[in-house]
Formats: structure tokens, sequence, C-alpha cells
């Protein structure tokens, strides 16, 4: 285990516990104000926690979600900062970073767009070579073309150097394929925290004629009722069976967490 | 340590290159007056700005070097970027400060040089007590920690500036006017009630008054208070003599001696201050936390 | 615009006023006669740097100019209503305090904001505001800082006016008007100071 959340509480955030392993990527979801930041800021050590206790093995990056960053520094001058502040300091990598999204090197952060701030930021983040990178809504200046690229070099990165990556965000249609963890946070409480493999399976979406309880045993989700048909969404054993004239299909992550979203609302 | 100072001349330099050339200035007005053969009565107009910055030069430093060391961070949010790194929070604090404060102590020593008036240069005075290096050093201290404590406090640039200058003004004001003269007991002297006590040339007048008969200070009757020449009723009323308290002007270096500790220490205070609120609020956030 | 000027400004306003009531009371101590003293002595500064500097730095620096200026009241319009206000609050508080001083703080107000409009950095703007406002007060007097202070009110205005119509407005029929490149915009861009709303314009 790199990160270890244990009973933690502040602010919006209520007794959160969890952990994640060496080189996992999790993505932090959450609504708007359901204590996403506040998490974050706790595990980089900006926030104190009031109640609990945080543990993190290892050196921590931590990208703000509005990009802060010197604004009459170079991105130049940025990467000399994160050479002379930091112990280990992997120039190759910040500057090819930089390289690859044509980020100009000479023009001061401040006269940068807010795309071009964000990959200065996460140049120096990651040319520290952090074991845990934590990252708040990274892709929120990014267009949706860079997005994608963006994404799969932070995976190519966490490949490559076996860091474990945390990034929160309320995209839900983003996270297919890319978190192989998921933490559902909504008001300050851990809805769901585990494995997006093992949770899809889970998770199974049932539909049939009307009646108040779902064919198969298990946690129900939510609940949809017509007139002539129910549909569950229930949390149950890979094993489950569902007869005849119940259908039951798998769900996708979107679903899953649109499910448990609106089932806490 | 580099880091430290390479990161505070590149965050800081037009601010440090603009006190620096205004110090020169006016360093060199206040010497180039004191060089001139002719001592003048009153003092020339350019040396009077110098005179003024020299009375000031520790709120400039304050409210333009401390005060937005880190209530700038704050307001730029850049805080998350500079105590994000392998540097902790408090090393990043004590290396500024540490950079500043000796670049502070150049521009002070320069800043002490001169005092702008030529009648007074022989010697030291009491009534150009700040034209000392040493004195202009504590000050540019106690300006630099309390900007930076305010700033920490405030958060906020404008804020921080503010209050720095009203503490400023508050702490210098009371040591100039009420601390100085009792750094040492004044000297006293005495003469028969009637005649005025003779005090030592340049000495700093800080009390005087009449003694009753018992040697100690009487407070003079109302009856008295009203006369231009009030001796005999004084004496009427049990004076015995006159008396004027004095610090003799050969004091003058030592009690500069002393309120540069006075504002060295009070300084060192704010800064750990500055220092325990850094550490308390941020825990070093890439240390090796082990795991519990 | 009271609104605006009061909700924006309001604890600096409430410092100050505060500062002029310590001058005002009578207190029977030698100390606060001093404090008092300094105050009196002092207050067209402190308008000049804490009143006259930031109102127009900050507004850039914070790159809320697009907020102010975007608005229907004009720049300009939204430039005089706020000085209307502070120079009404700030001329009342002097009164009080020092009715010869009125003419300085006005002097340092003037002075306050044109530096700011050219700085366009809050500290830098409160600096040079310092220095020049000192002086300036030391050689002149009250009659004749007046007059001053509204000659630089009416090059601030002037400038402002130059600078707010280089932002580009769009046309009825929907087509952007070309963004009018004046001189103040030239001599800003050929000393490489970033002024972004050009750019993003």
């Amino acid at each position: 285990m790199t990160v270890r959340v244990e009973n933690v509480s502040k602010w919006a955030l209520h007794h959160c516990s969890f952990e994640l392993p060496a080189g996992s990527v999790t993505a932090l979801v959450g609504a708007n104000g359901a204590g996403k930041t506040t998490l974050l800021n706790i595990l980089a050590g900006h926030l104190p926690a009031d109640f609990g206790h945080v543990a993190v093995a290892g050196r921590v990056a931590f990208v703000p979600q509005d990009k802060p960053m010197y604004k009459g520094f170079t991105p130049l001058d940025v990467l000399k900062f994160g050479g002379h502040m930091n112990k280990v300091w992997d120039e190759y990598r910040a500057h090819s970073w930089l390289h690859r999204y044509r980020v100009p090197l000479k023009l001061r952060c401040g006269d940068l767009s807010g795309g071009q701030r964000a990959h200065v930021a996460f140049a120096l983040a990651l040319g520290s070579r952090p074991d845990v990178l934590l990252l708040d809504e990274p892709l929120a200046e990014l267009d949706p073309l860079a997005r994608r690229k963006v994404v799969r070099d932070l995976l190519a990165e966490v490949a490559d150097t076996g860091m474990t990556l945390l990034y929160s965000t309320h995209v839900v249609a983003e996270l297919g394929g890319v978190a192989d963890r998921l933490l559902l946070l909504s008001d300050g409480k851990l809805l769901v925290d585990g494995d997006t493999d093992e949770l899809l399976g889970e998770h199974l979406e049932i539909v049939g004629p009307a009646a108040d309880e779902p064919p198969v045993a298990g946690e129900v989700v939510l609940a949809r009722h017509q007139q002539r048909q129910s549909s569950f969404v229930v949390r149950c054993p890979e094993s489950a069976v569902v007869e005849e004239p119940w259908t039951a299909r798998p769900v996708t992550l979107e679903e899953l967490v649109v499910a448990h979203l609106e089932a806490a609302a | 340590m580099k880091a430290m100072v390479w990161l505070t001349w590149r965050q800081h330099r037009w601010v440090l290159l603009s006190t620096a050339v205004l110090a020169l200035i006016a360093s060199s007005l206040l010497v180039a007056v004191d060089l001139t053969e002719s001592p003048g009565r009153s003092v020339p107009l350019p040396a009077f700005y110098a005179v003024l910055l020299q009375t000031a030069f520790g709120a400039v430093i304050g409210m333009f070097w401390g005060a937005p060391l880190v209530a700038r961070e704050f307001e730029e949010r850049t805080h998350l970027v500079a105590w994000g790194q392998d540097v902790t929070p408090q090393r990043w604090l004590a290396g500024k400060v540490g950079v500043l404060a000796v670049f502070a102590l150049v521009l002070a020593v320069l800043m002490g040089q001169g005092d702008g008036f030529r009648g007074y240069q022989d010697g030291a005075s009491w009534a150009l007590f700040e034209a000392h290096p040493l004195v202009q050093a504590g000050y540019v201290l106690l300006g630099l920690a309390l900007g930076v404590l305010f700033g920490l406090l405030a958060r906020h640039t404008l804020t921080a500036m503010a209050f720095t200058l009203a503490a400023y003004v508050g702490v210098r004001m009371l040591l100039a006017l009420g601390w100085r003269e009792h750094y040492l007991p004044a000297e006293r002297a005495v003469a028969p009630v009637r005649e005025a006590a003779s005090v030592p040339k340049g000495a700093e007048i800080v009390a005087s008054g009449y003694l009753g008969g018992d040697g100690e200070p009487m407070a003079v009757p109302d009856i008295c208070a009203r006369l231009s020449r009030p001796a005999a009723c004084i004496a009427a009323n049990g004076g015995t003599d006159s008396y004027v308290d004095y610090q003799p002007v050969e004091r003058v270096f030592g009690f500069q001696v002393t309120e540069f500790l006075v504002c060295f220490l009070l300084a060192l205070g704010l800064f750990v201050l500055a220092h325990e609120r850094i550490r308390r609020g941020w825990r070093p956030s890439r240390t090796h936390r082990r795991l519990a | 615009m009271i609104w605006l000027t009061w909700r924006q400004h309001r604890a600096v306003l409430v410092t100050t006023a505060v500062l002029a009531a310590v001058a005002v009371v009578p207190w029977a101590s030698g100390w606060l006669d001093l404090i008092q003293e300094v105050i009196r002595w002092a207050f067209a500064g402190v308008v000049a740097v804490f009143w006259g500097a930031p109102l127009l730095a900050r507004e850039f620096e914070e790159r809320t100019y697009f907020l102010a200026w975007g608005q229907d009241v004009s720049p300009l319009s939204w430039f005089l209503g706020k000085s209307l206000v502070l120079c009404g609050a700030f001329s009342l508080l002097t009164l009080l305090i020092e009715p010869g001083q009125v003419g300085y703080s006005l002097l340092g107000f003037a002075v306050g904001v044109l530096s700011g409009l050219i700085v366009r950095r809050t500290v830098a703007a409160m600096a040079a505001t310092a220095l020049v406002f000192v002086a300036l007060r030391i050689n002149l007097g009250p009659v004749a800082s007046a007059v001053l202070g509204a000659a630089l009110f009416v090059v601030t205005v002037t400038m402002l006016r130059h600078v707010a119509r280089t932002r580009p407005r769009g046309t009825a029929d929907g087509t952007p008007a070309p963004a009018g490149f004046g001189w103040w915009t030239r001599f800003r861009a050929t000393r490489r100071v970033r002024l972004s709303w050009f750019r993003d314009a």
C-alpha cells in the first residue's frame, strides 16, 4: 500500500477510509462539493485533517485544479525551479512533456493559455519523479482531443515509473478504460471503493415485472418502478443466477457511478 | 541554500534591484552632504529626501519585501507549488527570509553611512541617532520580520502591507520616544532651586523638575505651575533643588547597540512565530512518511 | 456605483475611517497626541497609497477589468463613478481631521490612480505612488496640489478612454470590429509588458 487513509474527517469529509496499492490508477469521482479537493489537499499535506490519520509512502506531487504557477516564470524557469527545489529531478522527463505538447518555453506562464499552463504544472509534477501523483480535475482546461492524449501519456508514465496515480474528476463519461480503481464520494462519504473490474462484475441491472424486490440476493443500489416493470441495479455475487421472466445485463462504469450517486441523492 | 538564493533572486529581483537603487541614491546623498566643505545651517532638499527615506527604510523593507513574501503566494495560490516540493515549507521560509535579510542588511549599512547634515557630523549625537549602520540594520530586520508574519497571517498583500506599516510605525515610535531614554538609568544634574542645573553639551534631556526636602522629585503645586518664574513659589512650597535627568552624549553608541539588539530580538521572536505557524500548518509534503 | 464602491473597498474605507476617528477624538494622553499628529501628517499619503494606487492596478492584476468593463456601464463612467464616491469619502475624512489637507489628499489619490494605470501592478504602483507623492507633497502647497491633482486626474481619464477604446466591439451585423490599436497599445507592446486582452482579442 502506498496511500492509506484512516477515518479522516475534515469539513465536508466524514470518516473516510481507504487504501491504494502501489502502481494503481484510481479515479476519485463525486459531484461538485463532495469533498474531492479537500481529500486531495489533505493527502498532499496542505490541510491537516480534523480527525483520523493519513499516511503516504514516499514523495507526493500534487497538481491543484486551477494549476497555479508563478506568472513571471517562463516554463524553463519552472523546470529550473523544480531542479533546485527537489532531491530527485528528471529534467528529461519534464522537458519532453513540455516538448510533446508544444508549450512555448520562453513565454511567461502568465501569458500562456490555460491548457499550456496545465502542461507546465504536469511537467513540474512529473519531473520530480513522485511516488504518488495527485491530480485535481487534471483535464478541466484541456480540449477533448488533448484529454485523450494526456490520459494516455499519464498512464504511460504510471506504467513506466510504477507511481501511484490518484485523480479526481466529475466527468463520468471519461472513466472507461482508464482507472483500475474507483473511489466514489458523495456528500463527504465514501460510497464505493474498489477495483473497477470487480465492481463491474458485481453490479447487474435486472429488469422484469413490477416487484418490490429483485429476484436475487444482494444489495439493491437503485430501484426504479414503473407501472408494469421494475428495474434494479443490484450489487450481488458474480455467481448469482437470474431466471425468467427477469433479464439481467452488466452495467457500464458510467451507469454504475450514476446509480450510486442517484441513490445517495 | 543555493536553491533558495536562486529562487529568491528569480522571484524578487525587481523589487530587490529597485530598493537597492533607491538606497544607493539616498546613501550617496547622505554621504555627499557630509563631505561638503561648509557645514550648512539647514538640510539641502535632496538630502532631506534621503533623511526621510533613512527614517522610513525599515518600513519600506517590511512593506515591499516582507509583506508580499508569503501573502502573494497565497493570493496567487502558488504556495501549493512552492510548498509541494522536496524543500520543506520551513526551509523555504527560512531560506527566503535569510537571503532577503542578508541583502537588507547590506542596504541598511549603506543607509546608515551618512546623516545628510554636516553640522552634526563630528562625533555622535542624539539628534541623529538613526544615522548609524547598526540602528538601520535593526530596523530593517524588524520591518522584514513584521512584514513576513503579517503576510502569513493576513494572506492578502494589501492588508499585510497596511498592518506592517501600522505596526512598524507603532513599534518605531515606542522605541524612539518611549524606551530609548531608559536603556540605562539617566544621570541627574542638581542645582539650587533658584538656579538652572547645567547639563553637559549634547546630552539628551529626559526629565526636569524640582526636588523636595527628601531629595525625591516633587509635584509642582498648581499655584506655581501658572507662574512664568516659579522658582520662588517652589522654594516657598518646600522645594530645595532643581534637577535635570539626562543621557550624556557618550552613551549614544552604547544605546545604538542596545537598540539594534532590541530590534534584533523582536525580529527573531516574530520570525520564530512565523516559522512555527508554517511548521504547524503545513507538513512537509514530500518527506518519506512511514505507513502506520 | 455607490454600492459597488462600498462592496469592493469597504475594508480599506472602514480602516481609514477608524484611523481618522483615532485622529479626531480628543484623547487625554500624550502618547495618543503623537499618534494623532502622525496620522494627520500622513493621512494624504495613506489615501494615495492605499486608496488611489490599487484602484486600477488591482483590476488589471486580477484581470477583473474583464468583469468590470464588460458591463453596460462604460469603463469611463465606471471609473468616474468610483472615483467620485471615493473622492467624496476621503475628502470628508480629511476635512474632519485637518481641513488644510484636502488638496494633498486629492493630489495623492490622483497620483495613485495614474500610477496604477501606468504600472498595472498593485505593489509596484503603491511604491511608485509613495515616492512621487512624498516628493510632491513636500514641494507643493495645498492649492497647487489640488490643481495638479485635478490635472493628473484629467490625464488619467484621457488615458483610460484610450485604453478602453482599444477593446474590440462587435458591429450590429455580427462581424467583429477591428480592434483599435492605438499608440498606447504599440507603446505597451514594444515594452514587452503583456496586456493580455489585446492578444485575447
